[in-house]
């Protein structure tokens, strides 16, 4: 508890350590967060707690915040509830009247969260576009216009522009999950399995892509790469049980009837 | 899970190994009794 006694030095502890807990995953993470931001009046790090709690947007406590934060002086807790409440998608309604905020990081947070609604030529739209042509010169920036497009429906562009992004930065495992996701929609099976397993080597404790990877390498047919993929994912998660569940029905497929039990067996165990 | 020892008594029924099924599917029973895909492999072997 050192440093954490008292007053003002109670605040300034309060700050990293709600930061850390949530980052930490922990499901009670929320309740620090939500006191110390309570507690907390320095507009920027208000927005930082507001930042750390927006993956959290679906607990009532934290879109209660959120929604408040909407209303706040200050633009940047403005636009952190923006990118907060983006996640949630019955928020629309209480984003739209942030497409008209004085302040351009709000309004482009708000189009961000809205694009999929913004009429051709519109303001909005136009302002958005603008924004994201300034980076298209990185990879973030290719990226992010990609993820735009992809969310209009626009899975070709989309795909132009990630595929761009990734050549410059391949090891992003992020883009080759996006990159999956949208040839999982266009129905490039085989190709995405690749993404989805490129990913999860280059993330090395990321057992949720290698199950991906098997699973979609299953859906193309590759059962040999299901089968790897899968290992790949047990390897990572032993305690996984719908993994070993799912390495018993591929090896079944593969005529390994012994192995498939075993397998199975496994599952049941867990 | 009812569904792992229901997909070993599938498994084992095709190898033709109705004993080491039959135990699968009560397996799959009592994790849930009312697990229809097991009840329905239960005339089987």
């Amino acid at each position: 508890m050192y440093g954490c006694v008292g007053g003002e030095r109670h605040r300034l502890c309060q700050r990293p350590c709600s930061g850390a807990a949530l980052q930490s995953g922990s499901p009670a993470a929320s309740a620090p967060a939500l006191a110390a931001l309570a507690k907390e009046d320095v507009p920027a790090w208000r927005a930082t707690l507001l930042e750390l709690l927006a993956p959290r947007a679906s607990e009532p406590a934290v879109r209660s915040v959120l929604e408040a934060g909407l209303h706040a002086a200050d633009p940047l807790e403005r636009a952190a509830a923006v990118r907060g409440l983006g996640r949630i998608s019955d928020s629309a309604p209480l984003l739209r009247p942030l497409l008209q905020d004085p302040v351009r990081l709000v309004r482009i947070d708000a189009a961000w969260a809205l694009s999929t609604e913004l009429p051709e030529g519109s303001p909005q739209r136009v302002e958005l576009d603008s924004y994201l042509r300034l980076g298209l010169d990185q990879p973030s920036g290719l990226a992010r216009l990609g993820m735009d497009l992809a969310n209009r429906g626009r899975l070709d562009g989309a795909m132009v522009n990630l595929e761009r992004a990734s050549i410059r930065d391949s090891r992003d495992s992020e883009l080759n999950l996006l990159i999956a996701q949208i040839l999982v929609r266009q129905g490039k099976t085989a190709e995405a399995a690749e993404r989805y397993l490129r990913a999860a080597q280059n993330r090395p404790d990321d057992a949720e892509s290698a199950y991906r990877a098997a699973l979609t390498f299953a859906d193309a047919g590759l059962n040999s790469e299901a089968e790897k993929a899968m290992r790949l994912c047990l390897q990572r998660d032993p305690a996984r049980h719908r993994a070993w569940y799912n390495l018993g029905l591929l090896l079944v497929k593969r005529g390994m009837i012994e192995e498939a039990l075993e397998a199975l067996s496994c599952a049941e165990q867990i | 899970m009812p569904d792992y020892p229901y997909a070993s008594a599938t498994i084992l029924l095709q190898a033709g190994r109705k004993f080491e099924a039959a135990n699968a599917i009560n397996r799959a029973l009592k994790v849930a009794p009312g697990f229809a895909p097991a009840r329905a492999l239960l005339g089987a072997p």
